[in-house]
Order: C-alpha cells, then sequence, then structure tokens
C-alpha cells in the first residue's frame, strides 16, 4: 500500500524538448512542490534523450497543482503531462461513444 | 533534370502503381508523363499485358480485407477467446502469410507515397529501409521493383548525384539476384533516372545490354536514349536513334523534339537550336512549354540573359507562360553554370504559388547538395508563406529543412551563422542556431558541433552537459576512450563540466574501470573533484566494494558532498552488499561527518533519513529475505550509539508494521532517542467503503450517520452530489449544497454547474460559478464546462455574457483539443435554428480572435448554415468570401451552389464561381458547378460540365460527392454521376460502381445491383475483387445463386492462368520458378515440393527466395518434415541459404502445432540474432504455449528477448497471463497469485484484462486455482480498489453461463457493478456477434442500472438483429413504447429490417438513409450531451 500511495504521485512528462536537461526540469516542477524523483532516459545510441520523464512529487498536491495549470512550456515548446492511477491511466480513458455505438 | 515535373512525374508513378494493381484502364497512367503519348497499348505490350502482372495487380485491397476479418482483428482488439479460435483454424497460417505479404507492399508503397505526396522527395534513409524491408521479407515483384528504381533520381535531391547513380545500380543487381523479372519498364526506368542523374553511359552498350536480357525497347526507351545523346550534345548519335525509330513507324513526339532542342543547344549550335522549334511546326507539333523550357535552359547555361528574357516573351505570347517549377529550372541552371547575377532577374518572375512549395523546398535542397548554398538561401528568403501565421501557435521555424541539409552537407560554419542570424532577425525562426546544433549533432559532427555551441555560448545561450552526449555515443559504444577524452576536452574548453547522467553513461562506460577513468581524466587535466563525478564514482564503487567506498569516502582529501547526491546510490550498494561492516561504518560516517550533509544542518538528523529510505526502497519480500542482515546492521548502529530521533524513527516502524518482522521492528525502534512503543493507528476503513455504495438513499443515511457522529463528511458528501448529477436531480444537489455549503469542494461545483448548463439554467449556473471562485479565485472550469457554459448562454441570447465567458478561457489558457473543437461546432451548430446570424458571427469571431482554436471550415460552417437556413443566399455567400479572406477556408460551398442553381441566382452564381475558380483553381470550380447541378437534377447541365475539355477526375472530389449520396440515399443522383463520368479522363470505373454496389447493399437493392453488374461488362471493366464479393454479398442475401466466381485470394487466380501458360514440364529455370511460385502462391505446397524435386534431380540451381518460398508454403500446411528437407537442398545449393523473417515465424508455429514448443523458442532466438523481428502471433503462439506447458524460465526469456525490440505492440499481457497459468499448470498458486497482484498493485501499469487467465482455468475444471484466483480478485478489489480482475471474473462467468456463481460473486463484492466502462465495453463486444443475448439479459438482471436504458436496449436490439429474431424485437420495441421511451433511428432501422426479413411490413415508416447516418447522428448526440 505504502508503494502504490507513493507512486500515484507521479507524473510522465513528454513531448520534451531535446535541449532541456534533467536539472532544468528539476528545477521547473520543484516550483509546483518538492520533487523526489525525475527520471529522463536517453538513447544510448544516438545520445539523446527519449524526450519523455517521469516525476515524482512528494505530495499529492504538489502533483495537482501541476496538472491544473493548462500549458507547460519548456524551451519554447509546450509538454504533455499524464498522470498515473489506479486502473485510470491515461490509456484507459476510451471515449464513451466508442463503445456504445458501433 | 531535377526539378523538371519531379513531382508530377512521381505522383504519377505512385498513382500508377496503384492503379496497376487495379484494372488495366489505370494502366494509362504510366506514360502520363509525356504530354502526347500514342494509345497505351503499343508500350505495354509484351509484359503488363501477361496475367502475371495481373496477378500482382490484384495484390493489394482483396487480401486486406481477410487481414482485418480474419487474422489480425481478433489478436490486435485482444479478444482473448481468439487465441483459442486462431489456433484451431487450419488455414490461419496461410491467411497470415497472405496478409502480412499484402502488408508489407502497401505499406512500403504509403511510406514512399506519403514522402513524395507531402514533399516531393524521398529520404535515402527511407528509401533504403523500404528496399531492407522488401528485400527481406522473401516478398517482391516487378511493382515494387519499378518502385524502387524510379526513387532513385530527382526523387533525392538531397544526395549527389553520383551517389544516386550508384544507388540504383546496387538496387539493380540486388533485384536481379532475388530473381525479379525485369522487363522493359524497369529499363526505361533505369534510363529516366540516368538521365536525371546526368549519368554519362553508352546508349549502345544500353541497348546491348537490353538484348542480352531479351527484353525489347519501345518508344520510350528510344525516346530517352535520344534525350541522353542530346544531354551530351551527341545530334549524330541522337539522329541516329531518330532514323531508327522512324523506320519502325514510331511516332515522333514534342519530347523528342524538346531533346533535340537541348542537343543543338549542348553542341553550341543556338541557331539550329532555335530552328527546331519550326521544324516541329512543319510537323504539325506545336512547341509546348516544355520546348521554351529547353530552350530557356540553353540560354541560361550560356548565361545570356537577353535571349533569355526574349524567349520568355516568346513563350508568353505563344500562350505557354512558364510556371513557377519551369522558373525555378532555369534558376538551378543558372546556378551550376555560375551566372548567379541573373538569378535576382528569374526570381523576380516567382508567382509563389502554394501549390509549387515542395518544389521550392526540392529547389533549394539541390542547389545546397550542389554547393549552391548561398543561392538556395536567396530563394529560401523569398519563399512566399513567411508572413507570420497568425494561426500558428507554435514558434516560427522557418528554414529548418535548409539548415538542416547545409549541416549535413558539412557546409562552413561561418556560412550556417550567417544564415541563423538573418533567420532569426527576419523572425522567421525562434532559434536556428540551437536548431542547426541539433542538426549537426544527430549527424554527429564533432567539429561543427563544437563551433556550434561556441557560437551559442557567445550569444549567451545555454550550452548544457548533454548536448554532448550525441558526439560521445558512438565512441561510448566502440569503447574508444581517446575519443571520448576529446570531447570531454571539449567540454571543457566551453567550461561546460558534465553532469552525473553524462559522466555515468556516456563517459565512464568507455574505461574499464572508475579507477582507469579517474587517471585518464587527470592525465588529461581534466577536472575529478565535481559532484557530478564524485557521485557517479560513489555510486560504481557502491555496487561493487563498499570497503573501497568507506575508504574513498573517509579519506580527509575527499570534498564535501551532500548525502542526499548519493544516498540512491548507497542504498542500492547497501542491498546488494552482505559486508555489514562496511555498512556500518558508512552509516556513522554519515551521522558524524559534517562534509556529507548541507552545511547549518545536524548530519545525525539528515542522516536518520538515509536510513528511513533504505527501508522505504524495500518490499515486503525484500524486508523478509533480508531479515537476518538488516538486524546485524541495525545492531552494529546501535553498539556504535548511534541514534535517530523519535519521528523517523516512528515512520520506519510504520512501514514496517505490516511485513511481520517484529524483531527487526525491536532494532529500529531500539535505535530511537527516547523510547517509545510502537502503535499502530490504520486507516479507518469507512472511508474506503464509503466510495464503494452508489445508491444515494445509502449515501445520505451515511451522510446523516457521519454528521451524527460529528465525523468529515467531505467524501461521502462529494459522491452523494456526483451520484445526484448522474441523476440528473439538480434541485435535490442544490438542496444538500446549501445545507452544506463548507464542506462543498471545487469539483462538485464544475459538476453543478455542468448539470445546469445541461438543463438550461443559466441563471443558476452562473450564480454556483460566482460562488466556486469566492471559494477558491484559482478554480477554473475544465474545457468541456466552459463551452457547455457558452452554450447555455448563447442559446438563451446572452450573448455578451457567452463572449464573456470565451475571454476567461482565454486567459485561464484553457486547452482545447479535437473533442472540444467539435463541441464548438455543436454550439454554434445549436443557434442555427433561432435565426442566429449575428450571435453566430460574434461567436465565432471572438473565438478566431482570441485564437481558441484555428479556424477550420467546420467551424465556420455554422454561420452558413444559419444563411441558408434563413434563405439568405447573397448573404452567404458574402460572408464565405470574408470567411475565405481572413480563414482561407470555404465551408458550405456546395450547399449555396445549390442554392443559387435552386433559385435561378444568375448574378449571384457567377460571382460564386469567380471566387472559387480564383481562390482554389478552375478544376475545383467545375467539381463544385457540376455537383450543384447535380444535386439540383440540372442534368443537361452537369453533363455539359464535366464534358469541359481537359478536365480529369478527382478522386476526392468524386468520393466525397459519392458518400454523400450514399448516406442520404441518394440513388438517382449517384447513378448519374457514375453514368457521366464514363468518359472523364482518368477516372477509376470499378471505383465508380463500388459506389453504387456500396448503397445497394445498404439498401438491400439486388435489382439495381444486377443492372450495375451488367453495365460493367458492357463498359469492359475488369472489377477489383471487393467489387466482386459486394455484388456476390447482395446476391447471396437476397437468396440469388453467384453467377461468377468470387476468388477466396488474389493469387487464386493468377495462379490458375499461369499455370495454363507454362505446363508442368517446362525446361527453362525461369519457367520452373514461375510455375514454383505461382504453386507455393496457390497453396500446393505437396505440388510445389515435387516440382522443386524435379528441378533438383535435373540439377537446377534455383534462388533463395524461391527455396524459401516453397519452405513457407509448407510450413503454412503443417509440413514440417518436407520443409526441412527443403531447407536441407537449399543449403546444398546456396551455401549462404537463410530462412526469411516469414519462414522463422512459420517454423515457429509449425513446431508449436507439433507441441515443440522448447524447438519454437530455440528457432525465436536464432531468429532474433539473425536481426529479424517475429511476427505477432508467432509470438503469442509461443507463449500462450509455453504458458500451457508450465515453462515459466521460457516465458521469462521470450518476455526479455522482447525487451530488445522496439515494439509497438502491447504484448505485456501476455507475458503476465501466460507466467500466471504456467504457474497455476505447476500448481504454484501462489507464484500466480504474487505475479498477478504486483501487477494490479503496481500504478505504472495499465490494467489490462486477464480473461485469458480465468477462461483456462475455468476450461481446464481446476476449481482449486479458481478458488484462488476469484479470492484474489475479491481481495484486490476491497483492499486495493482495484477491480479489473474481479470484474474480468465476474464477466468471464457470465460469458460461461456461470449465472448463478456470478451472481454470488456480486453478491460478495458490490462495487461490481459500478465498473461501468468495463461493463459496457462486454455489452458493447457481445453485442457483435449471434447468439449471445441471453449474455446480455444475464447481466442487465444482475446489473439493471450499470447503463441507461436507452443503451442497454441499443444493443439488445442488435442484438435481436444479428439473431434475425423478430419476435424478440418486437417485444422489445413494445416494452420501450409501454415504458414511453423512444427508439433510436438505427434501432428502429434494424427493427424495419427484420420485419422485411421476415415478409412482413413493419408497423411504422423505416428510417430512410444509411444506418452510418444514424449512427453518426446518434454519436452527435453524444458527444452533444
Amino acid at each position: 500500500m505504502a508503494a502504490s500511495s507513493k507512486k500515484a504521485m507521479d507524473l510522465f512528462v513528454t513531448k520534451i524538448p531535446w535541449t532541456v536537461a534533467r536539472n532544468d526540469l528539476v528545477e521547473y516542477f520543484g516550483q509546483f512542490g518538492l520533487v523526489i524523483k525525475c527520471r529522463l532516459p536517453f538513447n544510448l545510441d544516438t545520445g539523446f534523450h527519449k524526450g519523455h520523464c517521469w516525476v515524482g512529487f512528494k505530495t499529492e498536491k504538489a502533483k495537482n497543482s501541476v496538472l491544473e495549470k493548462d500549458r507547460h512550456v519548456l524551451d519554447g515548446t509546450t509538454v504533455q503531462i499524464q498522470t498515473y492511477r489506479n486502473g485510470k491511466g491515461p490509456g484507459n480513458q476510451k471515449s464513451n461513444s466508442d463503445t456504445e455505438h458501433d | 533534370m531535377p526539378f523538371h515535373a519531379a513531382v508530377a512525374n512521381m505522383a504519377a508513378l505512385l498513382r500508377s502503381a496503384r492503379l496497376l494493381k487495379i484494372s488495366p484502364s489505370g494502366l494509362l497512367h504510366i506514360t502520363a508523363t509525356s504530354r502526347n503519348g500514342p494509345p497505351l497499348g503499343r508500350l505495354y505490350s509484351g509484359a503488363l499485358g501477361g496475367s502475371r502482372t495481373g496477378g500482382c495487380a490484384r495484390l493489394s485491397s482483396p487480401a486486406s480485407e481477410n487481414a482485418s476479418s480474419s487474422c489480425v482483428w481478433p489478436h490486435a482488439v485482444g479478444c482473448v477467446r481468439g487465441y483459442a479460435l486462431a489456433s484451431d483454424t487450419k488455414n490461419t497460417v496461410s491467411v497470415e502469410l497472405q496478409s502480412k505479404q499484402t502488408h508489407q507492399f502497401d505499406w512500403a508503397l504509403a511510406k514512399l507515397d506519403h514522402s513524395v505526396r507531402r514533399t516531393g522527395r524521398i529520404t535515402k534513409t527511407l528509401l533504403l529501409s523500404v528496399f531492407h524491408d522488401i528485400c527481406s521479407t522473401g516478398y517482391h515483384n516487378g511493382n515494387q521493383a519499378l518502385l524502387l528504381l524510379r526513387s532513385c533520381g530527382s526523387l533525392l535531391p538531397e544526395v549527389p548525384l553520383e551517389e544516386r547513380t550508384v544507388l540504383v545500380h546496387s538496387m539493380w543487381e540486388k533485384l536481379q539476384e532475388l530473381g525479379v523479372q525485369l522487363d522493359v519498364s524497369h529499363y526505361n526506368a533505369l534510363l529516366k533516372v540516368y538521365l536525371q542523374n546526368e549519368f554519362k553511359f553508352s546508349p549502345t552498350d544500353f541497348l546491348t545490354k537490353m538484348e542480352a536480357a531479351k527484353v525489347y525497347p519501345n518508344r520510350v526507351t528510344y525516346q530517352r536514349l535520344i534525350e541522353a545523346y542530346c544531354q551530351n550534345g551527341d545530334i549524330e548519335g541522337a539522329s541516329t536513334i531518330l532514323g531508327f525509330m522512324k523506320t519502325k513507324g514510331l511516332p515522333i513526339t514534342e519530347a523528342v523534339f524538346n531533346s533535340l532542342v537541348t542537343g543543338h543547344g549542348r553542341a553550341d549550335d543556338i541557331e539550329s537550336a532555335k530552328s527546331i522549334l519550326s521544324v516541329m511546326q512543319g510537323a504539325g507539333i506545336e512547341p509546348g512549354p516544355d520546348t521554351y523550357l529547353s530552350l530557356l535552359t540553353i540560354f541560361a547555361e550560356k548565361g545570356d540573359l537577353d535571349s533569355l528574357e526574349k524567349t520568355n516573351e516568346e513563350a508568353e505570347s505563344a500562350d505557354c507562360s512558364l510556371m513557377d517549377r519551369d522558373i525555378m529550372q532555369v534558376i538551378f541552371t543558372l546556378a551550376r553554370a555560375g551566372h548567379q547575377q541573373h538569378i535576382p532577374n528569374m526570381v523576380e518572375r516567382l508567382r509563389h504559388e502554394k501549390r509549387f512549395l515542395p518544389d521550392f523546398m526540392n529547389l533549394c535542397l539541390s542547389l545546397i547538395t550542389q554547393g549552391e548554398e548561398d543561392t538556395a538561401f536567396d530563394i529560401l528568403k523569398s519563399f512566399p508563406t513567411l508572413e507570420p501565421n497568425s494561426y500558428n501557435t507554435d514558434s516560427p521555424n522557418i528554414g529548418n529543412f535548409f539548415l538542416r541539409h547545409c549541416v549535413n552537407m558539412n557546409t562552413a560554419v561561418a556560412k550556417i551563422r550567417r544564415y541563423c542570424k538573418e533567420l532569426q532577425e527576419s523572425n522567421r525562426h525562434r532559434d536556428p542556431l540551437t536548431f542547426s546544433l541539433n542538426c549537426s549533432l544527430e549527424a554527429k559532427n564533432f567539429d561543427m558541433s563544437l563551433e556550434l555551441m561556441k557560437i551559442l555560448k557567445e550569444q549567451g545561450l545555454p550550452v548544457k552537459s548533454h548536448y554532448f552526449c550525441p558526439l560521445l555515443s558512438q565512441n561510448v559504444k566502440d569503447k574508444n576512450s581517446a575519443g571520448v577524452l576529446e570531447v570531454v576536452k571539449g567540454m571543457q574548453e566551453l567550461s561546460v563540466s558534465p553532469d552525473v547522467d553524462t559522466f555515468s553513461k556516456f563517459i565512464l562506460p568507455a574505461f574499464p574501470s572508475t579507477e582507469a577513468a579517474r587517471q585518464a581524466l587527470m592525465n588529461a587535466g581534466i577536472p575529478v573533484d565535481s559532484e557530478a563525478f564524485l557521485s557517479v564514482e560513489v555510486h560504481s564503487l557502491a555496487v561493487s566494494d563498499l570497503g573501497k567506498l568507506y575508504n574513498l569516502l573517509s579519506d580527509p582529501s575527499f570534498p564535501p558532498l551532500e548525502h542526499n547526491i548519493i544516498r540512491h546510490s548507497l542504498i542500492l550498494g547497501f542491498r546488494k552488499s552482505d559486508d555489514v561492516e562496511s555498512m556500518a561504518k558508512i552509516t556513522k560516517l554519515l551521522f558524524q561527518d559534517k562534509r556529507f550533509s548541507v552545511s547549518g544542518s545536524m548530519p545525525a538528523e539528515r542522516a536518520s533519513y538515509f536510513l528511513y529510505y533504505l527501508f522505504d526502497n524495500m518490499t515486503k519480500m525484500d524486508v523478509q529475505a533480508e531479515e537476518h542482515k538488516l538486524r546485524k546492521y541495525l545492531n552494529r548502529l546501535h553498539s556504535q550509539k548511534i541514534t535517530i530521533p523519535e519521528g523517523i524513527c516512528k515512520g520506519i516502524t510504520n512501514q514496517l508494521q505490516s511485513y511481520n518482522v517484529p524483531k527487526l521492528i525491536e532494532d529500529v525502534t531500539a535505535l530511537m532517542s527516547q523510547g517509545y512503543g510502537a502503535s499502530s493507528d490504520s486507516l479507518s476503513p469507512d472511508v474506503r467503503v464509503a466510495g464503494t455504495e452508489a445508491k444515494v438513499a445509502r449515501l445520505l443515511k451515511k451522510l446523516a450517520k457521519l454528521k451524527a457522529e460529528d465525523k468529515p463528511i467531505g467524501t461521502v458528501l462529494n459522491n452523494i452530489i456526483h451520484a445526484l448529477c448522474v441523476e440528473e436531480n439538480l434541485q435535490h444537489a442544490l438542496e444538500l449544497k446549501q445545507q452544506h455549503k463548507e464542506e462543498i469542494i471545487v469539483t462538485n461545483y464544475t459538476s453543478l454547474i455542468y448539470l445546469c448548463c445541461r438543463q438550461g439554467n443559466v441563471e443558476e449556473a452562473l450564480n454556483l460559478k460566482r460562488e466556486m471562485s469566492c471559494k477558491d479565485s484559482s478554480s477554473i472550469l475544465d474545457s468541456n464546462k466552459y463551452i457547455a457554459l457558452v452554450r447555455a448562454l448563447s442559446n438563451n441570447g446572452r450573448v455578451e455574457e457567452a463572449v464573456d465567458i470565451l475571454k476567461e478561457m482565454k486567459e485561464k489558457e484553457v486547452v482545447l483539443t479535437d473533442t472540444h473543437t467539435n463541441l464548438l461546432f455543436h454550439t454554434l451548430n445549436s443557434l442555427v435554428g433561432k435565426g442566429g446570424v449575428p450571435i453566430i458571427r460574434r461567436l465565432q469571431d471572438t473565438i478566431f480572435a482570441l485564437g481558441l482554436t484555428k479556424p477550420s471550415a467546420n467551424l465556420c460552417s455554422p454561420l452558413i448554415t444559419a444563411y441558408l437556413e434563413s434563405k439568405d443566399l447573397s448573404g452567404a455567400l458574402e460572408a464565405v468570401i470574408d470567411i475565405q479572406k481572413r480563414y482561407n477556408h470555404m465551408p458550405q460551398i456546395h450547399n449555396i451552389l445549390v442554392g443559387l442553381v435552386e433559385n435561378g441566382e444568375t448574378e449571384l452564381l457567377q460571382k460564386a464561381i469567380g471566387v472559387v475558380s480564383q481562390e482554389r483553381g478552375e478544376m475545383n470550380m467545375f467539381y463544385g458547378l457540376f455537383f450543384a447541378f447535380l444535386q439540383t437534377g440540372r442534368i443537361r447541365e452537369a453533363r455539359k460540365i464535366i464534358e469541359t475539355q481537359g478536365l480529369r477526375a478527382r478522386p476526392a472530389r468524386i468520393q466525397w460527392f459519392a458518400e454523400k449520396c450514399i448516406y442520404a440515399n441518394q440513388m438517382e443522383t449517384l447513378q448519374q454521376m457514375v453514368d457521366m463520368t464514363a468518359q472523364l479522363f482518368d477516372c477509376d470505373r470499378d471505383e465508380m460502381y463500388s459506389y453504387i454496389l456500396r448503397l445497394c447493399k445498404e439498401t438491400n437493392n439486388l435489382e439495381k445491383a444486377e443492372e450495375v453488374w451488367t453495365k460493367m461488362q458492357e463498359e469492359n471493366i475488369i472489377p477489383r475483387e471487393r467489387t466482386r464479393r459486394m455484388l456476390a454479398d447482395i446476391m447471396k442475401n437476397n437468396g440469388h445463386e453467384v453467377p461468377f466466381e468470387v476468388p477466396e485470394t488474389w493469387y487464386d487466380q493468377a495462379a490458375t492462368t499461369k499455370s495454363a501458360v507454362t505446363p508442368i514440364t517446362a525446361e527453362s529455370n525461369t519457367e520452373y520458378q514461375a510455375n514454383l511460385s505461382s504453386l507455393c502462391k496457390k497453396g500446393k505446397a505437396k505440388e510445389a515440393y515435387k516440382v522443386l524435386k524435379e528441378a533438383e534431380e535435373t540439377g537446377l540451381t534455383l534462388t533463395a527466395s524461391l527455396y524459401d518460398l516453397t519452405i513457407c508454403a509448407l510450413l503454412a500446411q503443417g509440413d514440417f518434415k518436407d520443409a526441412m528437407a527443403v531447407k536441407d537442398i537449399a543449403l546444398s545449393r546456396v551455401p549462404d541459404f537463410q530462412l526469411t523473417n516469414n519462414a522463422n515465424n512459420l517454423l515457429i508455429i509449425a513446431h508449436i502445432k507439433k507441441g515443440r514448443a522448447n524447438n519454437a523458442l530455440e528457432t525465436l532466438k536464432f531468429m532474433m540474432q539473425m536481426g529479424h523481428i517475429p511476427s505477432h502471433p508467432a509470438i503469442m503462439k509461443l507463449v500462450n504455449a509455453l504458458g500451457g506447458d508450465g515453462n515459466i524460465a521460457g516465458i521469462q526469456e521470450v518476455e526479455s528477448l522482447m525487451k530488445g525490440l522496439d515494439t509497438t505492440l502491447n504484448i505485456s499481457r501476455i507475458f503476465v497471463n501466460n507466467k500466471a497459468l504456467a504457474h497455476i499448470k505447476n500448481d504454484d498458486m501462489e507464484s500466480a497469485v504474487e505475479l498477478l497482484e504486483s501487477v494490479y498493485t503496481s500504478p505504472d501499469t495499465q490494467h489490462n484484462s486477464i480473461s485469458f487467465v480465468f477462461a483456462k482455468v475455468i476450461e481446464d475444471g481446476n476449481d482449486k486455482a479458481l478458488d484462488t484466483l476469484s479470492a484474489m480478485a475479491e481481495r484486490l478489489a476491497n483492499h486495493f480498489a482495484c477491480y479489473r480482475p474481479a470484474t474480468d471474473l465476474f464477466l468471464q462467468l457470465l460469458d460461461m453461463d456461470k449465472y448463478e456463481e456470478a451472481k454470488f460473486m456480486l453478491a460478495r463484492c458490490n462495487a461490481l457493478a459500478e465498473q461501468n466502462d468495463t461493463l459496457r465495453s462486454f455489452m458493447s463486444r457481445k453485442a457483435k456477434t449471434p447468439g449471445q443475448v441471453g449474455k446480455l439479459k444475464a447481466l442487465l438482471s444482475l446489473i439493471p442500472d450499470f447503463t441507461n436504458k436507452q443503451l442497454s436496449s441499443f444493443y439488445l436490439m442488435k442484438c435481436h438483429y444479428l439473431d434475425n429474431d423478430l419476435v424478440s424485437a418486437k417485444a422489445l420495441h413494445e416494452q420501450m413504447q409501454k415504458e414511453g421511451m423512444v427508439m433510436d433511428n438505427v434501432s428502429l432501422k434494424r427493427l424495419a429490417v427484420l420485419y422485411r426479413n421476415a415478409g412482413e411490413t413493419a408497423p411504422f415508416p423505416e428510417p430512410s438513409k444509411s444506418f452510418k447516418f444514424y449512427t453518426d447522428q446518434l454519436k452527435g448526440t453524444v458527444t452533444v450531451v
């Protein structure tokens, strides 16, 4: 239980421009609350990062205040933010019209 | 000739390739490049007339239908039951094979096609990857070969000319090796590429080669050879061929004369060149634009500006004015001939038409490739779309392609710098330098990257450590430490110190050890005391040797380093190591040494957190497994008198509470500074349970109870309001809100506001909104609710307030997605009926002015609709013109034209077509008018329009109108269009008739369908398979016998005709091959094997691909032994023979069918080593088989193999499910449960279905396992609020008709009733196959209210419809009528069809439009609400 409630404060950030470094992310998201995790994986072949990262906050509040802001711009580019919650991952929110009428 | 008609050529090429597979009429387009070509039969007499190409021709569409219906679908959708089904079907493998083959071709084609359509060019990487794929899949044919060869010329502007020729040659050789039959079309394509690449070759040798290959040149061949001679100024050579053509009686076309103009010019005989024009006229051919272009090119080469201008005038006066594309050609020639001074003169002449934009870009790219980047830059600056686009919210980035190519061509940095400066200053690009750096890094160009970074730094822009990683990556891979050091020195030069990631991933791995790295860096004069380096060093020691780490850390020379930075490394190291001694020593260091904590803070307190994190990092299992070690460690700390503060200690013990490790807890408590007994204070379970009770009444009771006990009521209140909103019970919800104002939270307000908007209660919505912002000024509504508010306000005539809301949306930066834009459209559209022109206009203008969303034709259309509704045609026209001017859209122009035609408004109509013609081109205007006349039944006028000289088919426009007719059930209009377009140039007749058939199928109109069939024969159309199927379906539906053969597979036909042509006893190698391959494709593996053995006996060596094909065919029929025999033969004939991707996949499946999962696994490993990628079905079957065998290790192996692949398939579910099954098979329930629990409690994964596991267990009758799993599912549901497994089980029980068990399960776990999405998707899935109505009814009887009545009756009706059960359908209808519900049109239409099928007349009028129309309508209402 401890583990799952902790992970609930994770955000998944995509479309990060190549110029942004891990530290920039920590600094940017730090303004919403304490960042306890920030993983920005690199592609070892190309040497560029993969353009997405996981940011973990200490508190749910910090996470929510990130989500409340509509646009997050890093180095002139709008990044996309997704959340992870039990069973309600971003891929799970299929629109109802799909299932209702086919 | 790089630009000359490049796009047109390629589009035609691709179109022809696509049409080729369709019908012979499509063949016309191969020659569409020449302006007045002769009838086509002559050109393609031999090769294409044969039935072989006909076979390839049919390659595409039908098989992909198969793919979607019988093979790919069940897997892709993830319908678990599909797995079992698929492996039972005998035919599956061959279907897979066939669909894959088709898929490959389509895919390659689509990729290249897309590239060319979008940009008029292809990148070398794309071309090579398509080439590689076509080769490695083992399936290739003449069409693909043609496509590849034709792509090696001017479609590669980024590749130097010589390189392109090398490329085409290597492809040619490879294709020959693969056994592709190269015919005259291929030779002609090769010639064209030679010409485009200015490759010097001997035409006589070329002809000799063709002759040797027994390929006979045709007119196109001669024409191109003449062009080749002329390119070199060799008039004599050209004349020889010309004479030859004349003796053969081949027509001399304009293209030949144009070549001669060039030829004379190149031979420095300008006068003769000019005189060709009069010779042409003498021969009855008027000089065309291309002729003038040839002349212009000559003058451009000479740099003769006067003559250029004169020729231009002449061309214009001869009504051959030049297009931008032609002028670009002249510019290119000028630049290459070194006459740059005349270029501005030509640039002025450019009209910058939008459609030539790709050509402009390609001109720039070619110029850069030729080293004329300055000229290219001048062209770039003259680009037309450079005005900042106000609708484009992204920052400007014009010139990306230019910069990228400059970098790739290694242009001097000083130049790039200048370009960047100008681009940025002219506001064309936000950050061109950084972009150039990106390109240079991608190209791994070290010197350029370094110089660019220096410039960045000079300009005060950041240069970050990770910018260097691309430069390091290759060196690291090669373990080239010298190379790495060089880059690091470069970093130092720019005073950038590597960060942790750079050190750990891109620097240190190049060295044998951290020590070696430290030494090498020091030797190179690079400081090693940076935080980043130290933490990486600590990390590497922590995970390898804690003793050494202690020595390093305790060394007094070690600089200060906050322990937070190395915390993670330490924890990792501690968990790996058993060296408790060092662990304790290091911990003590953290507690006592000030170097390891932030200055000013107490080391002891900070270090205590380290312990907390250490435990925090471990799971229950970890702690239990390592309890012994941990206790030893803690005791050691205790003996060193280390204490930790109470709070932190409590935190740790809380974590350990549930782990069942009392001794360990005691040890932790012993470290606490003051004595403190651990007490647990667990969460009250009520909080969790509360959310599971859905019924409002029960919630209310709960609320009362909580209030009485003076407990917080927030959650319950929230749930009630939510439930009330769903019930649309506004009154009650508002009352509750009033009673509990203090506890109400923002989300309640938003639900309430939304509800008010839906019910049109604007006043209340605004009140609530005001209240909400009082409560929390930062709160904002989401986009849906804002739009609902706008809608409610504007529908109540409160436009200005609606506008204010829109402004507020802008202020609060509300993001609008496509769905929201759609909602906006519906909002505007809802105002139409209320005569709302001014209102709509006001809202529309505000939306666009604020930039809330980009203007689209869709969003602009309600305004026009409003004008049309109020019969104000001139107003509508004015509005459209205005919208066109401002937003470049022409919404509803068709309806306006229709209106004008209907009302005979000649003057306005004139104006309208003038505008359309000016803005969208003449062709579109004609089509617009044509459709308007058709729509209004003015047949004579329509016919006149479509017969306009020069009009050609626009498939997209025609399709649009046809769909419109089908949609609205307008058979007559559709029929008229099809008839009228019979003579239309480039019209795909099969496609046209298929539209009629589609409508026939919708309306079940047999008579019409038969009429179409006769008509098609009359018109001599060879229908595509899809068309035939449609026809056959209609006939079968009406109980008619189908009077023709419906081919099962595309190759059947081809193979039959083929074998008739070539008897089995064929002697020559090629005929053997053709025969063999047709047998294989036909599925006659045994016969193919016989033929192959025959060939073997006569000592013939076949091509590798043919062996492979035979193996595939044998494997597809499960004939493993013979397949291996063929493999042995192949190995003896072709020493380096390898199975292709396909064959390997089939081999895996064959192994599995024989029950040899282990052999299959070996094959998989082998093929992955070879770099092949296994197919999805192969992997699934393998994993399923391994799961059935209980082979955990095997599954894990496959999983780890797959990890290396960048596969887009979501297959993690298969692994989890099968691992669980394997555990169950091994009777290890505990592991199975553990695995599933870990998956479902981990928040990172999506919660996929595990119905598969349940289904298998129930099928096997393994009650013990089922009980355990069911307990697990309920536990997950009750303790972790994770309902997916329980829901899956519940539905699986229902699906297997175990109603009672399902009922009990529901009783135990009533939260299942709230898994609406899953339940609904079960319902919609079940309603797709006949005979499932019982399950639906069972579900509905157990959980009546997971969905509204409307929806459940929709699906029930669908079931009855599929079951052809009129009685039940009637009952359902009556039931609904009794309950006062209105049946939706789709269901009504279904009911009507049932009546009709039963030969009864429905007691109500059948909805007249198509199913699709009503389905869309239904969807529309869903999105609107």
